[in-house]
């Protein structure tokens, strides 16, 4: 299965991030969990994750903002990133896209392709 | 890579439920944002909450629930606040209702434990359904009780509302029987049944029964959702065939659907489609293979696209029909096309519908469901006893034949019993032939009920039955039937005021040492020759020195 890939995932909601940590900590990742764009902006300095994976629609600072606020920090400049939302239209991928994140996985995922998922677009 | 761990499994089940648990707090606050909606902020609050419920449902099972937040949510921006905007508020009322009515549904994909688990707890196969009793009269409740047990149910009796309402909260039956008079009142019984379907996140099927055949009880009863309403006493064989019905719903799921289409993302979107709704699909890109595939895979329909490469779906339609065995399987075509000189010259060669693309999910599921539920129950027809819904004498030797073949294949033991009713002439005579006949289905009843799954119950003929047991030693065998033979000896029938009981004789017989099908019905019909002589109610075996 390769090395263990490190992600940062940030989810506000409580059942999604449960559902999410354990769909993908058998399968070869370690999460460190936020619940918020803030929080992980406070625990990003001391991390080098090998993935962003982030939610688009969160209370106070959203996805994308949250994504560019990381964007600052030297080294998760590159860092691949993925978005996961409940709404995917084309123009929005295109946007995310733009952002420089590697792919949109839609919402709701099923919990048991979630980590084949995620390796795909990794690849 | 995708299979799933059994504690994986069971983490996501236990997740699953939590979901389920709190869903109706969650639509509850929804509900609360959206009154309050108008005043400041509010409208994204309201927004994000329908937002994650679209986006979290779905992986919890609750497909629809989550399209409809989906929906909903689409609205939201519509809304300019102001009171005028009464289409965008009308509709996502609407909306919140259609929430509700789905959360109540409950989750339409349960997650199951993985295969491995299940193997390994053989018994959940056999996992008796739970039915509990509401009726103050205790010693008719006991008795119901006692009857539902000899059927394999497990049966729990309750003489109030309060009690029930604690039970239900503990542990939720498969279905619920319920007087409808009971000391609280004379329609307490579907008050009860009423205010479990309120407070439930499941359905509970019930099933009345009353003393009084009166209109407005089996008003009372219909309007608290009771399936079905029987008048006292209770006439077991009726009650049995009613809880069959309401809670055999798994016979009827999991239709095989084979989709026949070239366009491999379009053939993925359909078995997506059909597989939500319950269904098993099972996918061909190339119609030249189709007659391989269904050998194999037996489909209960086939949903096939008109225009592909190589050959067009009618003339696939005719191949199939060209084989006696298929000329019943239905057969649905999609297409594109709309000239109506078209699709029925489509109709004509061998086609059972017609449905045009694009075709909305809920169209599709309910045109291929309608077609494979109605294909089931005639097969079953055809293949089955009318009266015990048992296989007939015809498609027993056919299993027999099979699985003797198998049980050699493998080298694994069979077992196979000849059962006969004791003196069923004479219950005939006494009590007339629809109590004989209460006392056949009884009989099929408790087999189906009792048997594992893999064992096969036939109707022989009259009174007599056939059960063929895979994998099963003639020791083994032995212990089962006699056991069987104590239950069905201790069920008992009412017929004008009086009670009586029947009992059957049964003879096994194994391979090895019989090795052909013809051998082994003769050898086991010889074993329940014996068990007659000896002088009935009992079970027997093929000795060695028989001959």
């Amino acid at each position: 299965m390769g090395d263990v890939i490190s992600v940062l995932y940030i989810e506000d909601e409580a059942d999604i991030r449960e559902v999410a940590e354990f769909a993908l900590e058998d399968e070869g990742f370690v999460l460190t969990p936020c619940v918020s764009g803030q929080e992980a902006l406070d625990k990003a300095e001391a991390l080098t994750p090998d993935l962003i994976l982030l939610d688009v629609m969160m209370p106070g600072m959203d996805g994308p903002t949250t994504l560019s606020r990381l964007r600052e920090l030297p080294q998760l400049a590159d860092t691949p990133a993925i978005f996961m939302t409940a709404k995917v239209q084309a123009s929005e991928v295109g946007q995310y896209m733009a952002m420089g994140a590697l792919g949109v996985i839609s919402k709701p995922f099923d919990p048991m392709t979630l980590a084949d998922e995620i390796r795909t677009l990794l690849e | 890579m995708s299979d799933v761990k059994p504690d994986k499994a069971s983490k996501l089940r236990a997740l699953q439920q939590r979901f389920i648990k709190e869903l109706p707090d969650r639509l509850d606050v929804i509900e609360q944002q959206w009154r309050t909606v108008n005043v400041a902020d509010a409208k994204n609050d309201f927004l994000r909450l329908v937002h994650s419920l679209a986006g979290s449902a779905g992986t919890f099972g609750f497909f629809r629930l989550g399209d409809q937040a989906r929906e909903i949510e689409m609205m939201i921006p519509q809304l300019s606040g102001s009171s005028a905007d009464a289409g965008s508020n009308e509709a996502i009322e609407q909306g919140l209702l259609k929430l509700q009515e789905l959360a109540a549904q409950g989750p339409e994909k349960v997650v199951q434990a993985s295969k491995s688990s299940v193997d390994s707890e053989s018994t959940s196969d056999n996992r008796q359904a739970l039915i509990y009793v509401l009726e103050d009269d205790i010693s008719l409740a006991e008795d119901t009780a006692r009857q539902l047990q000899h059927f394999g149910y497990r049966a729990e009796v309750f003489h109030s509302a309060d009690a029930l309402h604690a039970a239900v909260a503990r542990q939720v039956p498969d279905a619920l029987l319920a007087d409808v008079h009971l000391p609280e009142g004379e329609d307490a019984g579907p008050q009860a049944a009423a205010d479990l379907r309120k407070g439930a996140t499941q359905e509970i099927p019930v099933i009345f029964i009353s003393g009084l055949d009166s209109w407005k009880d089996r008003l009372n009863a219909v309007r608290a959702g009771g399936q079905s309403y029987l008048s006292k006493p209770i006439n077991f064989s009726l009650l049995l065939d009613e809880l069959e019905a309401v809670i055999g719903y798994e016979h009827e799921a999991h239709y095989r659907i084979l989709v026949v289409e070239d366009t491999v993302l379009l053939a993925e979107h359909y078995a997506a489609v059909l597989e939500t709704a319950g269904m098993q699909t099972e996918i061909l890109n190339d119609p030249a293979k189709i007659l391989d595939v269904l050998a194999v895979y037996r489909p209960d329909l086939i949903l096939m696209d008109i225009y592909m490469p190589g050959c067009t779906g009618v003339e696939a339609a005719q191949v199939i029909r060209q084989h006696p065995a298929y000329t019943n399987l239905p057969i649905v075509y999609l297409s594109t096309e709309k000239a109506l000189e078209q699709q029925l010259e489509a109709l004509r060669v061998g086609g059972d519908d017609f449905l045009q693309k694009p075709i909305s999910d809920t169209h599709l599921v309910t045109a291929v469901r309608i077609r494979a539920r109605r294909f089931r129950e005639l097969t079953a027809l055809m293949n089955r006893d009318s009266l015990t819904g048992l296989l007939n004498h015809i498609n027993l030797k056919l299993s027999l034949e099979r699985e003797v073949s198998q049980a050699q294949r493998r080298c694994s033991p069979l077992s196979f019993v000849m059962l006969d009713i004791d003196l069923f002439k004479s219950v005939n005579d006494t009590y007339g032939h629809p109590v004989g006949d209460r006392v056949i289905k009884s009989l099929a009843h408790l087999l189906s009920k009792r048997l594992r799954k893999g064992d096969i119950a036939a109707r022989y003929g009259g009174e007599e039955f056939a059960v063929i047991l895979p994998d099963t030693r003639v020791e083994d065998a032995y212990t089962l039937i006699d056991d069987l033979r104590k239950q069905f000896a201790a069920i008992s029938y009412a017929h004008d005021s009086e009670e009586f009981s029947v009992t059957f004789s049964a003879g096994i017989a194994s391979c090895p040492p019989n090795t052909e099908m013809e051998g082994l019905i003769a050898a086991a019909d010889n074993a329940l020759y014996k068990a007659k002589n000896a002088g009935r109610n009992q079970v027997s075996m093929e000795t060695d020195e028989s001959g």
